[in-house]
């Protein structure tokens, strides 16, 4: 998961792309209007962090533009304005959800995990297949009922797969889930995850797909 | 109502007045409850319309603070709410990882975060001085020359920091009838307000000289300024303009402004030169 945080305070922003870089999400971090404008155009997101009050204008002048260009992204709110009035403007311009600063992290990545659930379209906490069970909340990963322990990617990647189930996941799609944009590459990474995973969850439950990526074994 | 003699005229004259008061006072609370303004209907005493007027303009001017007031208080809970989030943010992340660099570099910003929030709560405990009671300031003969330079030497290395070059040129021994704290604050917030404004490699001179019957002190820096029509905004009490990348409360101009009224003193702004720059000139009155 890719997410766009805009956020003019530097503590707070470094600390935002800190915090969900740990979670094994992808994270760019811009401080106005004009450069979030701009990382739109050049990066598809899964998941906007946006504040309101932004050196360049308004945050709830780009969330009503952003919404208009990208109908299904989840968008949290995030500010230290604690009026009503402020919070049912927020969320009748298009915003999901709304959280006062100071906030805590805990909550925060709950919620985070809750609006991307609801944009993936299931209620469901914890995916699940015949063998793979998968707690977003907990990080925790049982196949055939034992537990695997995962590095933050490994879980991401795999988080990946199994929410596209039987769909075939490029390696640029699975790149631009799990790197923000000031992160090095090799060129093989993605192979490199993908292979570890597989031998801590077993080499049947993830297919290469020849010339174009990895799926998640549908018979699985 | 020449035709009455003057014991009927004084009577009749009483009763209207009465009634036309007691309607006032009806109309006042009527109108209160509604928030409309008065409105002097039909009545034959002129003094009546200029009353109801001066009324309205009271109402209008305690309307007007109390909602002063409450955008204060909103303005002043989100700045300290903000390094407040950053606080606890940074600490949450600081406990959440074994990562040593992650952890440093939490704390590094934690600190500076207290130090933001600490900044600010002297500013507002500055400003609360400066608006409780009224204009009472003890005030004693105070050195402008000496408190300049002292203050000068105090904020080098602020500037430093930023390679700018702060100069000062006195004339001696000028004083001034003041309140030696309130001015101490004023220069320092002038002062360190450029530094904060100004680009890297910058320079400032602080002037302080008398001319006539006035006491100038001006801080001149050759910065990007302020555009003419942003004058009076930068005044008001946490407004920032064009303010991405500076440290500042959003108080110090506002503080400096209502010390300057204190003192019976003004707070003037202009370009610098024709090239640009801002020029902040306090005037005091002899």
């Amino acid at each position: 998961m890719r997410v766009l945080v805009v956020e003019d305070d530097k503590i707070i922003g470094e600390g935002l792309l800190t915090a969900l870089k740990l979670e094994g999400y992808a994270v760019d971090w811009v401080r106005d209007k004009e450069s979030a404008v701009l990382a739109f155009k050049t990066h598809e997101y899964d998941m906007l962090l946006l504040d309101i009050g932004l050196p360049d204008g308004s945050g709830l002048d780009l969330l009503s533009e952003i919404r208009v260009k990208k109908e299904r992204i989840p968008i949290l709110m995030l500010t230290a304005y604690d009026k009503t009035s402020y919070k049912v403007r927020g969320l009748d311009l298009g915003a999901d959800d709304y959280m006062i600063k100071p906030f805590k992290l805990n909550e925060l990545k709950a919620r985070i995990r809750a609006l991307h659930r609801r944009r993936e379209g299931r209620a469901l906490p914890v995916l699940k297949t015949n063998k793979v069970e998968l707690n977003p909340a907990t990080k925790k990963v049982k196949v055939y009922g034992k537990e695997v322990s995962l590095t933050a990617k490994e879980f991401v990647i795999l988080q990946l797969l199994m929410e596209r189930k039987g769909e075939v996941l490029s390696k640029k799609v699975i790149e631009d889930g799990i790197y923000g944009w000031e992160m090095e590459i090799e060129s093989n990474a993605i192979e490199v995850h993908v292979s570890k995973l597989r031998k801590k969850i077993g080499k049947s439950l993830i297919e290469t797909v020849k010339n174009t990526g990895y799926r998640f074994a549908i018979l699985s | 109502m020449q035709f009455y003699p003057n014991w009927l005229f004084n009577k009749v004259y009483k009763k209207q007045l009465k009634q036309e008061i007691e309607e006032l006072a009806d109309n006042i609370e009527r109108n209160i409850a509604i928030k409309a303004p008065l409105v002097a209907e039909n009545s034959d005493l002129k003094e009546m319309y200029k009353l109801t007027n001066a009324i309205n303009k009271l109402i209008m001017y305690f309307e007007n603070r109390s909602s002063n007031e409450k955008d204060f208080s909103a303005n002043a809970s989100h700045e300290l709410r903000t390094p407040l989030a950053g606080i606890r943010l940074q600490t949450e992340i600081a406990m959440s990882t074994d990562d040593k660099e992650i952890q440093n570099r939490a704390h590094e910003n934690v600190l500076k975060a207290i130090d933001q929030n600490e900044r600010l709560i002297e500013q507002l405990l500055v400003l609360a001085r400066h608006t409780v009671g009224n204009g009472e300031l003890v005030t004693e003969k105070v050195d402008l020359s000496k408190m300049s330079k002292d203050i000068v030497s105090d904020l080098q290395n602020h500037a430093l920091e930023k390679h700018i070059s702060l100069k000062i040129k006195v004339s001696k021994g000028l004083i001034i009838l003041a309140n030696e704290k309130s001015i101490s604050v004023l220069i320092h917030n002038l002062i360190s307000n450029a530094i904060n404004h100004t680009p890297n490699n910058s320079s400032i001179r602080v002037v302080v000289n008398k001319i006539n019957n006035k006491i100038m002190l001006s801080v001149i820096d050759n910065g990007p300024g302020i555009p003419k029509e942003h004058y009076k905004e930068v005044l008001q009490r946490f407004k920032k303009v064009n303010n991405s990348n500076n440290p500042g409360s959003g108080l110090g101009l506002a503080i400096a402004k209502r010390i300057c009224d204190l003192h019976d003193a003004t707070l003037r702004f202009e370009q610098a030169t024709s090239e640009g720059g801002l020029k902040v000139t306090v005037v005091f009155n002899l």
